[in-house]
């Protein structure tokens, strides 16, 4: 493949339209088995008509996503300025830990999951400032119960503290 | 004018305007933060508002969304750091003149402008509003179903680096809207027998998530950013004669900035860019510009806030989001019960000028918010990340929550915040995302309805005048950059 041809596509761009050629294979598939409703009922407009407008206008624009840097770059714009970087730990962690948090969530019940992200969050993320830390800990959490448990009446699920409270 | 008076004492009502202030207040505190955005900080408080009055609940959404616009200057000028994307033009003379020892006349200026803008913006509102409905009322499914595909193809021009992938981003709105049972044959999309999804996805969790929890993640990759700030003591209003020097490019940019935030899903930003650029091709002192000129501030300042009313335009009188911000108080105003769009104006006008209202009570409140705590905002900036972002994901988590009281709508916010995250790190928006979701009901409604009617000819509709008027704009507007290459090559 020599070098100009190449050039032509964006490699980044071209994963991307594939991921998406890929999502809309799948969901064409899903609208094709949609129950199916006489045409009578459906006066003439299936279910999966507009779906499939969209998934066909969708995979049009995405044919373009791979060349789209040349015209961008023509432009003045780099589509690769925000993703040259690669995306660092602290975001990584930062998904994993809101995912642990909400996981648990149902568990420990509302009061201790907002203990817990406003523990675990500054911790993470490297704040040492325990002027700061530690009173934000205590007093944030309670601003929230005060304010949308009870003076809002934002039903908080006790989880792990039912029969404390 | 009876429904002026009854729209205007509805807002004066004590609770109300204590409310517009409250908005003000979170208004100007998010715009002052950056990466804390109106449209985030709109997304956060739909929940908590749904228990309140409509009046009160949108006046305060309407009042946040000014409040925001003059809140980003106030770091674009003090710290060069735009709080929001409108204030971006306001920092290249802002931040100059603010070094140059003159950071109160800098402020005084953003915040006098601003609030000229945004009266101008709602003396348009308050006659374009009703005209515009009177015309729409005419508007068929045909009709609605060209300006929402005019209104889509807008969002090419909306906002990030690229147009194909907006419209992409809006196409995906629009499918997700598609989730659940179809209204016309009862029969479930995409459900993948997950009982939550029937009814479809609520709006508040997916906007919590591609606005709040996105910009958690991207936030996490800057938590130790540190930035300058230069000190100002108060806002120091300009003189009289200082304004009538100014009152040329404050009137073009408000006109400019009013016309921009009409334009379906044309915002803020681009209307203060266009303000900071007309003022500069009009000025006589060209070279004073990125040096600390007056008009380099009040020209981007007058359009963006003008912006703000401007969008307001079309959302209450068609239905149509002129802004990102705009289409989350739509999405607030279907959640209360609304049909936005010209039976909104003629049926209830005093709601339309209760907000009217609280929009110019909200222009004077951020003046005198401004005025007052000047000093305060411009330190707000400077509340370290680590502590800021837990809370927003904690207003997150119980805003998705407690809508309808149901995790799942926390694994979607989280789901849409992944998402975002991703989207805006491939160049893909997620305002048109947005938008699409809120237009996607009006599109395949009138869609199929105007199939119905012409018996599946879809070349019948050209037949419409007004369809075919919308459809030769939705062709100029994709192809807005041809025709700019072709004029600049002229």
């Amino acid at each position: 493949m020599n070098n100009s041809f190449k050039n032509l596509f964006n490699k980044t761009d071209t994963i991307i339209a594939i991921i998406i050629f890929a999502m809309i294979v799948f969901l064409w598939n899903a609208a094709n088995n949609f129950d199916s409703v006489s045409d009578l009922f459906a006066q003439n407009i299936p279910p999966q008509l507009f779906p499939h407008i969209l998934l066909i206008t969708i995979g049009l624009l995405t044919v373009l996503i791979p060349f789209e840097h040349i015209l961008l770059k023509k432009s003045g714009k780099d589509i690769d300025s925000g993703r040259k970087k690669k995306i660092n730990f602290a975001t990584y962690g930062t998904m994993a830990i809101l995912l642990t948090i909400i996981v648990f969530s149902e568990f420990l019940g509302a009061y201790v999951t907002i203990f817990l992200a406003c523990f675990v969050l500054p911790v993470f993320w490297g704040e040492k400032n325990l002027k700061l830390l530690i009173p934000y800990i205590i007093l944030f959490p309670l601003f929230i119960i005060l304010i949308f448990n009870i003076l809002l009446g934002v039903y908080f699920e006790p989880g792990i503290l039912e029969g404390y409270l | 004018m009876e429904d002026i008076i009854k729209g205007l004492s509805l807002i004066l009502e004590f609770e109300n305007i204590i409310l517009i202030l409250g908005g003000v207040l979170i208004g100007v505190l998010v715009g002052a933060l950056p990466g804390l955005s109106s449209p985030m900080a709109i997304a956060l408080l739909i929940p908590f508002t749904i228990t309140l009055d409509p009046v009160a609940a949108i006046a305060m959404m309407a009042a946040l969304y000014c409040a925001g616009t003059f809140g980003g200057s106030i770091t674009a000028i003090l710290i060069n750091a735009p709080g929001a994307p409108p204030a971006v033009a306001t920092a290249l003379d802002g931040y100059p003149m603010a070094k140059n020892g003159e950071p109160g006349r800098a402020l005084g200026l953003a915040a006098v402008s601003s609030v000229l803008g945004g009266i101008f913006s709602l003396i348009v509102f308050i006659f374009a509003a009703p005209l515009l409905a009177q015309v729409a009322l005419e508007f068929g499914p045909q009709e609605y179903f060209g300006l929402a595909i005019f209104a889509l193809s807008m969002l090419a021009t909306m906002s990030g680096k690229s147009s194909i992938r907006n419209l992409i981003s809006g196409c995906v709105g629009v499918l997700i809207g598609t989730i659940g049972i179809h209204l016309t044959t009862g029969v479930e999309r995409f459900t993948f027998d997950i009982p939550e999804l029937e009814e479809g996805i609520s709006f508040v969790p997916v906007l919590i998530g591609l606005f709040a929890v996105s910009e958690l993640f991207k936030q996490s990759e800057t938590l130790n950013s540190v930035v300058d700030r230069i000190h100002a003591k108060a806002l120091r209003l300009p003189s009289i004669a200082e304004l009538k020097k100014l009152k040329y490019t404050i009137l073009r940019s408000s006109g400019i900035g009013t016309f921009i935030g009409i334009l379906p899903a044309e915002g803020s930003t681009v209307a203060a860019i266009m303000g900071y650029n007309e003022a500069r091709r009009w000025s006589k002192n060209k070279d004073q510009f990125g040096k600390g000129s007056p008009e380099g501030i009040v020209g981007p300042e007058a359009a963006n806030n003008s912006a703000a009313g401007g969008a307001m335009v079309p959302t209450l009188a068609l239905g149509i989001p002129g802004s990102g911000s705009t289409a989350l108080i739509l999405a607030a105003l279907i959640m209360h019960g609304f049909r936005p769009g010209p039976y909104l104006i003629n049926e209830t006008p005093e709601f339309v000028y209760a907000i009217f209202g609280a929009m110019l009570i909200a222009n004077f409140g951020f003046l005198i918010i401004g005025l007052v705590g000047a000093k305060f905002f411009s330190l707000v900036a400077f509340i370290p990340k680590k502590l800021l972002w837990p809370a927003v994901f904690i207003f997150a988590m119980i805003g998705s929550y407690s809508f309808s009281s149901s995790m799942f709508d926390v694994w979607v916010m989280l789901t849409f915040g992944v998402i975002g995250y991703f989207m805006s790190r491939h160049g893909f928006s997620a305002a048109p995302l947005v938008m699409g979701l809120i237009l996607g009901k009006l599109v395949e409604e009138s869609f199929s309805q105007s199939m119905i009617i012409h018996d599946n000819n879809f070349f019948a509709l050209l037949d419409k005048p007004i369809v075919v008027f919308f459809f030769i704009l939705t062709f100029l507007s994709l192809t807005t950059p041809l025709w700019t290459k072709i004029f600049k090559k002229n």
